[in-house]
């Protein structure tokens, strides 16, 4: 791992204990897709898996395609915004050509217009971004997960997902509900405004460093949380970060919800001092539900002792 | 079940063993002295032009065997009793739901008897793809069905 790398690694602990929490920050940078070096091996990975196992990567019910044109509208304004070198966008009323210069593709097509694109609008900019896309629409006091690409979940599906309320969503967070946070996230959520997008860092631990750790193939993945041991640790288990980035739809009101996601492989993590003290106290503190939800109750010990080595042999002679 | 206040009128029915499943909401709705009708579900004519007549702000609890609930859910919501703001089903008896496959997206039947519910952990086995899975409470109004967790790995 690259140093320049660690450095741009989204770090999502603060303190040290962790509890779920809306730790959503204002924008200071407020754009929606980032370009990372992993770029165009995460954009074709993206289209593979859309490609072998659509269902399980895009959703959409029909009343959203209004709303994933505006999608695509802020999506390619802030690629051509912060990304001038790499993307460029022509409007010509509404015949609008759209230039990826890295994967050296020009797509013309008539904005509003589905029957000029080879997908659905959200399909096809989602193909262009390392980013998870999910639209909620706002109805009835309430917000509904009503279309999405998603090539990169963390252990949920899509296809079971769509159509569903915000509670609803997060009902197999333990504690979620008891606790009152996700009453209180869907009010902030709700309180949104166009112009003034916010961010926020989710983590989890992993068994190996796959992308695509989805509900439909948790039988695959899941199993190599059995096979972590103090000596393996710091190769097999892997940091995941989410930087979560939402934005008010002036246009639809509704919400669209970015996720970028970032796996880090303890030995490279731990390289970082600070990271590793501040990791090992949250760990070892961490409530049961929460290291279950997160899937690293099956080898909490092991990690422990791993990281306690690490911590012995890094202590300044 | 629970008691929603707050209502300007509330509506109670079902069919015998339904109505009386409803009771303690009924006495709670007596305490509070809010107006109420109760109707037992014998003939669908009498029961859509009773629903049909009433007014906004009205609160409607049904309750029947699980089998007849579907029926009435789309009763109701033609008449206009759409969100669990206005309506709430309360079924009793053994009842059919669909588990949705996390793996394979296929639909397979289970019937619950009464005394079971969801959180109990059920295991069945996946019709389309023969994947072993424990039965979870998080449901999908879209699929109608309960989503159905790799059981064991």
């Amino acid at each position: 791992m690259l140093k320049r790398e660690l450095n741009s690694f989204p770090y999502p602990f603060k303190g040290d204990q962790y509890r779920y929490s809306n730790n959503s920050v204002s924008m200071t940078r407020p754009s929606g897709i980032e370009i990372t070096p992993q770029y165009t091996e995460e954009v074709q990975l993206k289209r593979d898996l859309l490609t072998h196992h659509p269902e399980r990567c895009f959703q959409s019910l029909p009343h959203t395609l209004k709303s994933q044109w505006e999608i695509v509208d802020l999506v390619t304004e802030n690629l051509v915004t912060y990304y001038p070198d790499q993307f460029a966008l022509q409007k010509n009323g509404d015949h609008w050509t759209f230039v990826n210069k890295i994967l050296g593709e020009t797509s013309r097509f008539t904005y509003g217009d589905e029957t000029t694109m080879p997908c659905e609008p959200l399909d096809f900019i989602g193909r262009h971004v390392q980013e998870d896309l999910i639209f909620m629409k706002e109805r009835d006091g309430d917000l509904y997960l009503d279309a999405g690409q998603l090539c990169f979940p963390a252990n949920w599906s899509l296809a079971f997902n769509l159509g569903m309320e915000f509670k609803e969503i997060h009902r197999p967070i333990p504690g979620f509900k008891e606790e009152g946070l996700d009453g209180r996230i869907l009010r902030f959520l709700k309180r949104l405004e166009a112009g003034a997008p916010w961010e926020r860092l989710n983590w989890s631990l992993m068994a190996g460093n796959k992308l695509d750790t989805s509900l439909e193939t948790f039988h695959e993945w899941g199993k190599e949380r059995k096979n972590v041991t103090e000596e393996n640790a710091g190769e097999l288990v892997h940091l995941r970060v989410e930087v979560q980035k939402l934005f008010r739809l002036p246009q639809s009101n509704g919400i669209l919800f970015t996720i970028h996601t970032h796996v880090l492989a303890m030995e490279d993590f731990t390289v970082n001092k600070v990271w590793l003290r501040q990791f090992y106290r949250i760990i070892k503190e961490l409530p049961e539900h929460i290291a279950d939800y997160k899937g690293i109750s099956l080898y909490k010990k092991q990690l422990l002792a791993y990281l306690e080595e690490k911590l012995k042999s890094r202590k300044p002679s | 079940m629970r008691f929603v206040p707050g209502k300007r009128k509330y509506l109670v029915s079902g069919d015998t063993y339904g109505i009386r499943l409803l009771q303690p909401i009924t006495q709670k709705i007596m305490e509070q002295k809010k107006p109420f009708e109760r109707m037992e579900l014998t003939d669908e004519v009498k029961v859509r032009s009773w629903l049909s007549q009433q007014k906004m702000g009205c609160y409607l609890y049904v309750s029947a065997a699980w089998p007849e609930i579907e029926r009435l859910k789309n009763i109701t919501e033609e008449i206009g009793f759409l969100s669990e703001e206005e309506v709430q089903f309360i079924g009793h008896g053994e009842r059919v739901i669909q588990v949705f496959c996390c793996r394979c997206h296929g639909l397979t039947e289970l019937k619950v008897t009464h005394s079971e519910t969801l959180q109990d952990g059920i295991e069945i086995t996946c019709c389309q793809c023969a994947l072993l899975l424990s039965v979870s409470d998080h449901y999908s109004s879209l699929r109608n069905a309960y989503l159905g967790y790799v059981a064991k790995l």
